[in-house]
Order: structure tokens, then sequence, then C-alpha cells
């Protein structure tokens, strides 16, 4: 069992609780998805305000609810507008960060986490937008192939190549070998 | 290691050393944040009825200047300071966001330009660290993109022998040439910038070159990509490794670039950037900037 689903079957615990007191769909919706959702934003943008990155796409969700609710996938399309936002975030914060060295201010410092682990995602955000995407859905959510197309709302044939691209490119960084990804 | 097993790793370690986030107490923020925002709009559908109501009756033939900057929210504490005058580096106000500059080439003549910034952009100056030949303008509510940088006196450059991009110490490529037709061209052939458009143009008068330029190589901003301009001002220097003052595009970067050629026969470039710039807000930036003698 991966920690996602022992965190969403915590969280889906605490949920049923709160459901007992009539919350919204929303707010289930929310407690469930928000701890992964922020992961997503973490590993896309780098950034320390990931929270921030997967409440905006939340707020946007819950503005739009009455017709996201209605969506096969709610929570393709919620992750889609927080991974589209981390990385516009990620890509400002790239400009702001070469402002900044211009003109002689410290650059914004990434969140802390082991060196290896951050190494991993910087290489992945250095990825062209839809190969990080689907890379990064690829390892946090476990996605299939067709699960991260319908997240994406892209064909399977273009996650296959943005994933192999994407992959291929993350080994020959690491010097690692690149399997075949399962459809 | 397969690089499938390096990536399950990553995720892991990526839960791992998240901090456990407070779910309830952020779908509470999010209820706040929406309540508040909900009166906002109300309050500014009022505001917009008043004005509407105004206009009808008054003629407003000039907008007050703005005397107030408002923060920067960045994270970063730099302060904007509007247009003040700076008798080292020959800086004169026209106005809070009208700019003229005037600076000394390596022969000595005196060189001054005015441009006009609109007023959406204002200029992150910190303290004492004006930066005279290079000066970069952001938009007002924030550090993004677009923004603009203007570069005075430019001349090609590349890494120096010996350097690489990491250590940013660069010298002017003389294979460049110096006339405005040679450096737009040099530019083409720059490894892994990509010319998405190459024009002849011109702005307020004087000859130009229009470039709308991307990077395709894969580095990061202190090592992947190449100097490509820098300017011959006397602020020259290095700080955190990287030169204050050269341009290279990072990816996936895109920049609009004009080249334009100043009385003074120097070569001055006006640069937004924009990732990507698809939607010709940047043109429409640089398009509203006025250079003039």
């Amino acid at each position: 069992m991966t920690v996602i689903r022992q965190q969403r079957e915590q969280v889906l615990a605490a949920t049923s609780l709160v459901q007992l007191t009539e919350v919204s769909t929303f707010d289930a919706f929310y407690l469930r998805e928000m701890p992964s959702l922020i992961l997503l934003a973490g590993a896309l943008s780098g950034s320390a305000n990931a929270e921030d990155l997967a409440q905006d796409a939340m707020l946007t969700a819950y503005r739009q609810w009455r017709e996201v609710s209605q969506y096969a996938s709610p929570v393709g399309w919620v992750r889609r507008v927080c991974a589209n936002r981390a990385m516009s975030a990620l890509r400002r914060r790239g400009a702001e960060t070469r402002a900044l060295l211009r003109i002689g201010a410290p650059p914004p410092q990434s969140d802390e986490s082991p060196a290896e682990v951050e190494e991993f995602w910087a290489e992945v955000r250095k990825l062209p937008r839809r190969q990080a995407q689907s890379v990064a859905l690829y390892y946090l959510y476990d996605l299939t192939v067709a699960e991260i197309a319908e997240t994406l709302e892209c064909s399977t044939g273009s996650v296959k190549v943005h994933l192999s691209r994407g992959r291929t490119a993350l080994a020959k960084q690491f010097g690692e070998t690149d399997d075949e990804v399962a459809p | 290691m397969s690089i499938d097993t390096l990536g399950r790793a990553a995720a892991q370690g990526l839960r791992d050393a998240q901090q456990p986030a407070d779910a309830t107490a952020l779908l509470r923020d999010l209820h706040h944040t929406r309540r508040q925002r909900s009166r906002r709009n109300v309050g500014l559908a009022a505001a917009a009825a008043v004005v509407v109501t105004v206009v009808g009756v008054v003629t407003v033939t000039e907008r007050a200047d703005t005397k107030t900057a408002p923060a920067i929210n960045h994270g970063i504490d730099l302060q904007y300071v509007p247009c003040a005058p700076e008798p080292t580096l020959n800086l004169t106000c026209v106005s809070d966001t009208r700019w003229r500059f005037s600076w000394t080439l390596a022969s000595g003549s005196p060189v001054q330009t005015t441009f006009v910034i609109p007023r959406s952009l204002q200029a992150p100056w910190i303290g004492p660290r004006v930066v005279a030949s290079s000066n970069l303008f952001f938009p007002a509510a924030g550090v993004r993109d677009p923004a603009v940088e203007i570069m005075y006196d430019v001349t090609a450059v590349k890494v120096g022998p010996g350097q690489s991009a990491r250590t940013s110490r660069v010298v002017i490529d003389h294979s460049a040439g110096q006339t405005l037709a040679s450096l737009a061209h040099w530019m083409t052939h720059r490894p892994g910038v990509r010319i998405n458009r190459l024009a002849r143009d011109s702005v307020s008068g004087m000859p130009a070159y229009y470039l709308d330029v991307s990077q395709t190589l894969v580095g990061d901003l202190r090592g992947g990509y190449g100097p490509l301009l820098s300017s011959r001002g006397p602020d020259k220097g290095s700080r955190h490794g990287l030169s204050q003052n050269w341009f290279g595009l990072d990816v996936p970067e895109r920049a609009q670039i004009y080249l334009v050629q100043l009385t003074d026969g120097s070569i001055a470039a006006v640069i937004t950037f924009r990732v990507p710039s698809t939607d010709g807000s940047a043109d429409a930036l640089i398009a509203s900037l006025h250079f003039g003698s």
C-alpha cells in the first residue's frame, strides 16, 4: 500500500466524520485530494508555496464546482489546473531568479528536501512542460498512461511520447537505464 | 538502477519530506478567501457603478500620476523607488515613469536616451545598487513576466577562455561584428538559440532589428545558458557568479529583442521576457516603449 493510499484512507476516515456534520461534497473532495495536490504542486514548482498553488487550484474548482463535480474525473481536472499553475509559477520564478541574480539579490531557495530527492525533481522541472507533468503524475500518483492522458486532456499516444522522452532525458542525466512504460 | 526505481524513490522521498498539511485549516482558509473575494467583488461592482456615473458627467482629460508605489510581493525584499535623480549616473527624471539616462561610451562621447515605461511597470532598485547600463522593469503587481530589460551599448559576448557559463566570466565575441545587422545575424547562430522571427524594423525612427528567440538547450539558471549580449557600461562586475549585466536565455524562456541603433551609432537592446510568449503581449509592451534623444 502506498503512502498516498494510506493518507487517502486517513483523510477519508476524517472526511466521513466530517460528513456527519453535513459538509458539502466539495469539502469532502477537498479534504480527500488536497494533500496529494500539494505534493504535485511542490514537485512541479519546486516552490515553498506549494500549498498556495494547490489552494488556488482548489479555489478555482470551488468556483466552478457545480460544473466540475459533474465531470468524469473532478480530481483529474483539479490536478491539471494545479499542474499548469505549478509550471507557470516555476517559470515566473525562473524569470524572477534571473532578474534577482542580475541585480544582486540572493535567489529564492527551494524547499528543504533530501539532496537526491531535490536533484531528481529539479531535473524533472527542467523538462518541457508536458513531459514534466506526465513524469510527475506517473511517479507521484502511480497513474497509468490512460489516466495521465485523461488528466492532461491529451491522447495516450502523446502521453507515451512525453513519458518516454522525459524518462530518457532523466535517465541520461542520472546515468540510469530507461525501462519501458507500461500502458 | 533503473530510472523508474529512482523516480519512485524520489516520489517517496518527496512524500516523506512533505510537512503534513492541515487540510481542515486550509479548507477553512479557502472558504474565508472566497467570502472575502465575494465581498470585494460586490464592492468593486458598486465602485464601478459610481465611476460610470461620474464619468458620465465629467470629462477626464488627463489621468493623475500615481504617486504611491505598491509593494512588490515576491518573497524577496525588493523595494520599488520611483524615478529619482542619480547624479553619479546622470539619471534625471522627467516624471515618475519617464526616465532619462546618459552614459559615456568608451570614446568619451556622452549619449542621452529617454524612454517611457508604461505605468504598469516599475523598476526594482535596491538602495544604491543602481545598474547604470542595464535596467530591468517589472509589472507593478509583482515580479512576473513579461518584464522589460533595457541594455545600453550592447555587444556580443561569449564565455571567456577557461571559464564556463556557471562562472559567467564573459568576454566580447569579436566575431559578431559591431553593426546592427551583424549582431542580429550572429545571434541566429548561437548554440541552442532558436530564432522564431527575425526582421528589420525601426524604433522611434531609428534602425532596429526585431528578434523573437527561444532557447532549446536544457540547462539551469546558473549553468545551462550561455551569454548572448552584454553592456559595455561602467558597471561591469560579478555578483553571485553572474555578471550582472549580461543577457542569456534560459529554458524554456522566449524573449522578444529589439536591437536599436541609437544616434551615436551604439546599439541598445530592449528585451521582454515571457515564458512562453505566444500571445503578443510582449510585443505590445515593446511597442509602448519610446526611445528618443
